[in-house]
């Protein structure tokens, strides 16, 4: 499958299977630091009881969005640990981010965060 | 105009002194590190928000919004936000649909305190900062670009 191919199948999947969210990213400490919001479609599941393991835990959910969606927003990508997620108005942590696993032929298509909260 | 919208220019703790740190960070189209917002082309008009949020110690942060007439090789100042040692929210609108009078010369993180040089809009923009002494208790600097 190409590069093409992929982020094709994935726009269509998340166009009809995915959600609006958006990424937060907060700068410095204390209660008035920064913050500011990325909009963009992911398509949200839990992990699959046999993922649980090292880091995971019950209730951590997986989203996956379209590397192309936050480069039009011009999200500096990647997304970090500990940057938020908000889904349907509710503030989650990234504990992690796979940017491998959705990657053909050394391009990103979509990252894979893990999140929690 | 190419992508309207409202656009992170820049947070930033502040700590120890700064001369002339660009604070922007961006993607370009094909998702590599860039330190401005571009794919602005037609931009007519960009209302710039500026917060700082004083800690404790610092002496002065100077904020100058940039863009560029020549894909980035020059940038020009086109608003300078002054703040000193108290939080403090300003706002300035400028407009390429205005015809300048004069002719102007570029600066580069030399535009006056609190000023602007309006008319002048290309194709992308950044924020360059410089302070002096040391800031702490959580001092911060955000800067908003809302573009049409």
């Amino acid at each position: 499958m190409t590069p093409e191919a992929s982020r094709a199948s994935h726009r269509r999947l998340i166009a009809a299977h995915g959600e609006p969210i958006s990424i937060r990213r907060y700068t410095g400490t204390g209660t008035a630091r920064p913050r500011f919001d990325w909009q963009g479609r992911a398509r949200v599941t839990a992990f699959a009881p046999e993922a649980l393991a090292g880091g995971l835990q019950q209730g951590d959910q997986k989203i996956i969005v379209l590397a192309e969606d936050l480069i039009a927003e011009q999200f500096p990508v990647p997304p970090r640990k500990h940057d938020k997620c908000v889904v349907r108005g509710r503030e989650l942590n990234i504990e992690a981010v796979d940017d491998n696993t959705r990657r053909i032929a050394g391009v990103i298509i979509a990252y894979e965060l893990a999140v929690r909260g | 105009m190419q992508n309207p919208g409202v656009y992170n220019l820049g947070d930033r703790a502040i700590t120890t002194a700064l001369t002339g740190e660009v604070i922007t960070d961006g993607t370009s189209a094909a998702g590599e590190d860039q330190a401005f917002i571009d794919r602005l082309d037609g931009m007519t008009a960009a209302t710039i928000s500026a917060r700082f949020s004083y800690g404790s110690g610092g002496t002065s942060c100077k904020v100058w919004v940039q863009t560029s007439l020549d894909q980035g090789v020059t940038w020009v100042d086109i608003a300078c936000f002054a703040f000193t040692t108290s939080s403090a929210h300003k706002m300035t609108n400028l407009s390429a649909a205005l015809e300048t009078a004069n002719q102007l010369t570029p600066t580069d993180g030399a535009l006056a305190d609190n000023t602007n040089v309006d008319s002048i809009l290309g194709d992308r923009l950044r924020v360059k900062i410089t302070t002096t002494g040391t800031y702490a208790g959580s001092t911060t600097l955000a800067v908003r670009a809302a573009v049409r």
